[in-house]
């Protein structure tokens, strides 16, 4: 799934739907996230809730590429302990 | 300097002061990670505003003042509403199963700017962050 441009409450409904839709039934979730630009609080809870769906089916979350200011939110949300990046 | 500009209080407006907040971040030469920054800050007050204050209107308005800092202020003609103070604190510490999902924006706009205020003014909100 690659993500692009930003994920704000303008568009998370949008974007919640579309990472929902390309969720793999089983293994781990890739989300190439080199073309993202920045993400808000709207979009850490579509990450939250993505992780949590995961973990419970023992998967991992994976963001790939990731910039230096959608990191700094991850970070600060504590949200980037729980992910695995590449 | 200074723009400032008035969107109906509407979803579609979301998009349209991210616009208008780039645009003059880059007017005002403001380097980009700080642009990010204002805008994801942006995102949390507008969203608020859009979503619980019932206002017709929301003002955004860019000041860059000499001492290289930038004021953006928000201001809505809604219901009375102090998001600094409505606001849980939210535990970061906490794994993501045992944390609320609500409270995290007002969470980022404080960690990422340097001043954050709020102020109710002739039956207006007014919300100000500087960065």
């Amino acid at each position: 799934m690659i993500l692009e441009g930003r994920i704000d409450s303008a568009n998370a409904e949008e974007w919640e739907k579309k990472i929902n839709a390309g969720l793999p039934e089983e293994g781990d979730y890739e989300l190439d996230c080199a073309a993202l630009n920045y993400i808000s609080s709207a979009g850490i809870r579509i990450i939250i809730s993505l992780y949590k769906t995961l973990r419970a089916r023992e998967n991992k979350l994976i963001l790939k590429d990731v910039s230096d200011s959608v990191m700094q939110v991850l970070e600060l949300t504590g949200v980037s302990e729980f992910l695995t990046f590449i | 300097m200074q723009f400032e500009q008035n969107f109906a209080n509407e979803k579609d407006s979301i998009d349209k002061i991210h616009d208008f907040i780039e645009q003059h971040c880059i007017d005002c030469s403001i380097d980009s990670a700080k642009t990010v920054k204002i805008n994801i800050c942006a995102d949390e007050i507008i969203s608020n505003i859009v979503h619980y204050s019932k206002a017709h209107l929301i003002s955004v308005k860019v000041t860059r003042g000499d001492n290289a800092m930038v004021v953006i202020s928000f201001t809505d003609d809604g219901i009375p509403f102090n998001p600094l103070k409505e606001t849980k604190e939210v535990d970061t510490s906490l794994p993501p199963e045992e944390r609320g999902i609500g409270g995290l924006g007002v969470f980022l706009v404080k960690k990422m700017m340097k001043e954050v205020s709020y102020r109710r003014e002739n039956n207006t909100n007014i919300f100000t962050i500087a960065i």
